[in-house]
């Protein structure tokens, strides 16, 4: 349907249904995502009307500065851990589940979950306490089993500090791999199971030639989403190491936030989060292309 | 299985004890169940970080900010679902877009917009970031929905003299409660778990969002205790963990549905 017919004959899905949400998606989407492009040419303090173009200079230093570097070396480690572990965490938890060796599966998949309800700013505050190293739980859980050895302060060491950010990242999330993973199981035809069990199929064979098939689809949705959440990363670097200790857990969310709020560097934040734009596009079109044929029925070649 | 269980469950179980034992008990006696139960924590994060503010502002952030991303979303995913409009894949996509998009790509445009029309440091500014944000995931869950919605019915309305918007209020509304539940749940949940935005777009203390009130235990000056930052989590989460564990069903099945299969 022509869009001048739309306007014709329906005019008022035409203007409440088209024209009003691309109005929104505009002013909150469009504009910003361009200006913000436009920014990172320029060099600006945030308040004065004086922005001073300066050509490709944010994007030639950043390709030089180490805090860059590293926060986008320390944001694909994040992404490839986080990618890793929800994949392989989901699967494994969902296929246990689903061949039935859990008692009160419902429960469990509930408990997984909670957390993915929590913010990250409480669960960070959580986890904080817990690795506290004067009083923290894990420390004088270490002492009761006489492993001091072990006892470590893990967020102030540069060396472990990003995974343990990523492994609490990953607690929080888990809830959402195992949910999409649970779901795309309970599609699978249960006589075709049982028949293939009966043949003298076994659980290994099972998850290989009927499981892991069928899950195709959502393997690639919890990919991508999993990339996605991770590109952006801020929360729980903000809430538990502000990036340190000696920039350890600097991811480019983060970075963007310090330089942009912090130095007042609008026109360098700005070069940043393009940057940011560009990594996580690719995969945000691809997810969204996916779900929204889904949601309107469009087939899939 | 039991590792993960543990892994899981301990955290949250010893969080929770530690917030009813008395400071000096969480040091002697870290684990277990608290040997007296007291309230203190509860009592002072209460009074010191002035929950009464910070759960209300919480509550009408969420639930204004939903219901007005619902209300725009309404129209556009009848308009999608039911119209063969030209390019609608690619139009979904675009305003499906902000759901996905790095905060940070948007936030300096954005601050400086809501700057220039006095927007910043305002309730009324961060409802409408939470709309405009929110708009996208109603979009999907109710699309999808009235996708399924069977044509006959409408084509019958239709028979009888009702316009589109007579379509939508009495057929495709009422038949889209349980979509509509579901899309103010996740969203819900969503806006109440959000940091970036109010920490952007807020200054003042009384116009918090919980997530925002609570990172302030993390001064040292709270972290030298135990239980009180334990408390301020629970009471932080409280609300919106009850909530969950009564919609638990539709909300898997809404994510489910929104994302992989209709």
């Amino acid at each position: 349907m022509h869009f001048v017919e739309l306007f014709r004959k329906h005019t008022f899905v035409f203007i409440l249904g088209l024209i009003a949400p691309l109005t929104v998606f505009t002013v909150f989407a469009g504009y910003p995502i361009l200006y913000n492009l436009f920014l990172s040419f320029t060099r600006w303090n945030g308040l004065s009307p004086n922005i001073q173009p300066v050509g490709l200079h944010n994007y030639i230093e950043l390709s030089r500065d180490p805090r860059f570097i590293l926060s986008l070396v320390n944001t694909l480690k994040w992404t490839i851990l986080s990618l890793l572990i929800s994949l392989g965490l989901g699967l494994l938890l969902s296929i246990v589940l689903f061949l039935g060796k859990v008692y009160l599966p419902s429960l469990f998949r509930l408990l997984i979950f909670v957390p993915v309800t929590m913010s990250l700013v409480a669960t960070g505050i959580m986890f904080s306490l817990i690795l506290s190293p004067e009083f923290g739980l894990l420390d004088q859980s270490l002492r009761l089993l006489h492993l001091t050895g072990l006892s470590h302060f893990w967020l102030g060491d540069y060396r472990t500090a990003l995974y343990v950010l990523i492994a609490i990242g990953a607690w929080g999330y888990a809830g959402i791999p195992l949910m999409l993973f649970h779901a795309g199981l309970s599609e699978i035809d249960a006589e075709l199971l049982d028949a293939a069990r009966l043949d003298g199929a076994s659980d290994f064979q099972l998850a290989r030639h009927i499981i892991l098939p069928t899950l195709r689809p959502v393997f690639v949705i919890v990919a991508l989403l999993s990339v996605i959440q991770s590109l952006r990363t801020f929360d729980l670097v903000a809430t538990m190491t502000q990036g340190g200790p000696a920039g350890s857990t600097k991811v480019l969310g983060y970075f963007m936030y310090s330089e942009t709020f912090w130095n007042n560097r609008f026109g360098y934040g700005a070069a940043i989060s393009v940057i940011m734009l560009v990594l996580s596009s690719g995969f945000a079109w691809t997810y969204l292309r996916s779900v929204a044929n889904n949601a309107l029925h469009v087939s899939k070649q | 299985m039991i590792a993960f269980v543990l892994l899981w469950s301990l955290p949250l179980v010893t969080m929770v004890f530690t917030s009813f034992k008395p400071d000096q008990e969480v040091l002697t006696r870290p684990f277990g169940l608290p040997h007296t139960w007291s309230l203190d924590a509860y009592r002072y994060a209460w009074r010191t970080l002035g929950y009464k503010d910070l759960l209300w502002n919480s509550a009408l952030y969420s639930v204004v900010g939903t219901a007005l991303a619902i209300l725009l979303a309404m129209v556009p995913a009848f308009a999608l679902s039911r119209f063969q409009i030209k390019a609608r894949v690619v139009i979904f996509v675009l305003l499906l877009t902000p759901m996905m998009l790095p905060q940070q790509t948007v936030i300096i445009p954005l601050f400086n917009l809501f700057r220039s029309v006095g927007l910043v440091d305002s309730r009324f500014g961060l409802i409408l970031l939470h709309a405009a944000f929110g708009m996208p995931l109603e979009m999907l869950v109710l699309t999808g929905f009235i996708s399924n919605i069977p044509k006959e019915l409408e084509h019958a309305a239709r028979m009888d003299g009702c316009s589109d918007a007579g379509v939508l209020w009495h057929i495709v509304l009422p038949l889209s409660l349980p979509a509509i539940a579901v899309g103010f749940t996740l969203n819900l949940i969503d806006v109440w778990k959000e940091y970036f935005f109010s920490l952007i777009f807020l200054s003042s203390e009384n116009i918090m969002p919980v997530t925002l009130g609570i990172i302030r235990v993390t001064n040292d000056r709270y972290f030298r205790t135990v239980n009180l930052p334990a408390a301020a989590v629970i009471m932080a989460q409280l609300p919106i963990i009850l909530l969950f564990v009564v919609a638990y069903r539709w909300i898997t099945r809404g994510i489910y549905t929104g994302s992989v299969k209709s």
